[in-house]
């Protein structure tokens, strides 16, 4: 990650996750000025690094609720969602959140919290209001959607931070065509189905 | 269980997209799904304002946003929810996107221009977020599996091609607003890092404290980077002394 426009060279930071801590990029961004105008040798540095990455995150998991709750709701309200999609929106982010907390699904957490919202939203669907599904269930999850790779791939490369730019916007774009081939395969294995014709209309 | 499913790294969107397929899938099972579509009643635009701010917080504690950069990221988001609600509709996707992404950047080198750690990326990202087009992406997936597979491919396309008037604008930007170089960070004393305390650094916290962790205090990024030094300094240290200790008192 480098942040000077004019730079001749390209400094690499790996993040751990896909997730963007802009506290610890602040605190990279500052290291790395005095890396480059010698204050700090590599050696120090380099543990430095180790001790950020190694900080724990500055919200606790009560805030981080917060976050799914109120991204619900502005992210509901951008996609024109009326109260019952906002309500039941904060249930799905409330199942979303309850379930990236049990370690044992990994990293599919957001498949299982995805199935178990949508099953909820057409139970509300069906017993008690109308919504619109498609906004109500991404509304939910939405915290979850990582769509700054791509872009933040192609601003890098853009920029000139050729390395780093490459690898984000590689392991985006393969994600992308990976996703794309599983989801045909998956359209082939159940074209059959009457609920197919049902969906589409 | 967590062998199978956590060692292997799913993209997110197909995994929301697999789940949403699974769990229409399973409900039309359960019940006579009424497929009639719906239209809500939207909020009104007064709302806007208190709206945006939920989300703009949202982002910020999601991106692990220090307070002190609450302003730059709450701006950001605003005029990424201003350009998204009536930028886009009244420009195109393209040309709104470009414009309100450009608007993001200037601002945001503007703020990193004068106030340090001079980065950017605190004010960029929250603003963009808005307009990365992550929904529409799960969008594709899922019209791609289920709907139409031309209108699916269309979609993932224009996704893209919005990734890429993101960058432009980003590209702009930087050119409008150039980002400071190195020399403004000379402006601050690294030496006063030795008058720095340890209690700068993060303590560990556990229990009820952990759940709500808050850490308002937000010193300057050199003071941290400082005590961080200093503690690795001892550390270093004390290594080096244990290391030249003979065995025989190690045992002792």
């Amino acid at each position: 990650m480098n942040d000077r426009a004019e730079s001749r060279s390209t400094h690499l930071v790996r993040l751990q996750s896909t997730t963007f801590n802009l506290d610890n990029v602040s605190l990279l961004g500052s290291l790395g000025r005095r890396v480059l105008a010698k204050k700090l040798d590599l050696h120090e540095a380099k543990g430095l690094i180790k001790r950020i990455s190694q900080r724990s995150p500055r919200y606790g998991l009560v805030f981080a609720y917060l976050s799914y709750i109120l991204s619900c709701l502005g992210i509901a309200y951008m996609f024109r969602a009326g109260w019952h999609e906002m309500l039941v929106g904060t249930m799905v982010a409330t199942i979303a959140f309850g379930m990236s907390l049990i370690p044992q699904l990994g990293q599919a957490f957001p498949a299982a919290s995805t199935v178990v919202g949508t099953m909820l939203v057409y139970m509300v669907h069906q017993l008690v209001w109308r919504l619109q599904i498609f906004t109500t269930i991404i509304s939910g999850v939405i915290i979850f959607v990582p769509g700054l790779n791509l872009a933040m791939g192609m601003v890098e490369v853009a920029k000139g931070h050729v390395v780093s730019g490459t690898a984000r916007f590689v392991y985006a774009t393969t994600s992308t065509l990976l996703s794309l081939l599983s989801l045909l395969l998956v359209r082939f294995a159940i074209a059959a189905t009457d609920w197919e014709h049902e969906m589409a209309s | 269980m967590q062998r199978l499913i956590g060692s292997t790294k799913w993209p997110v969107e197909l995994q929301i997209a697999y789940g949403i397929i699974l769990g229409s899938s399973l409900s039309s099972f359960i019940w006579e799904i009424d497929w009639t579509p719906v239209t809500p009643e939207p909020f009104s635009k007064v709302y806007f304002p208190l709206f945006t701010t939920m989300a703009a917080l949202a982002f910020c504690i999601d991106l692990h946003v220090s307070p002190k950069h609450y302003p730059i990221a709450l701006t950001t988001s605003f005029i990424g929810a201003v350009g998204s609600m009536w930028g886009i509709p009244l420009l195109g996707v393209n040309a709104g996107s470009l414009l309100t992404a450009f608007a993001i950047a200037v601002v945001s080198n503007l703020y990193a221009r004068y106030v340090p750690p001079y980065v950017s990326l605190v004010g960029l990202i929250p603003g963009i977020l808005l307009l990365v087009p992550g929904a529409m992406g799960i969008r594709a997936f899922f019209t791609l599996s289920l709907i139409d597979p031309t209108s699916g491919v269309a979609i993932t396309l224009g996704v893209l091609l919005i990734a890429i008037q993101l960058a432009v604008a980003v590209v702009l930007g930087n050119a409008v607003v150039p980002l400071r170089g190195i020399t403004g960070s000379n402006s601050t004393n690294y030496d006063s890092r030795l008058r720095v305390g340890i209690h700068e650094i993060d303590s560990p916290q556990t229990g009820i404290a952990a759940l709500f962790r808050f850490r308002w205090r937000t010193p300057r990024s050199s003071d941290t980077l400082a005590a961080m030094l200093r503690q690795q300094h001892s550390e270093e240290e004390e290594e080096e002394r244990l290391r030249n200790t003979p065995a025989s008192i190690k045992t002792e």
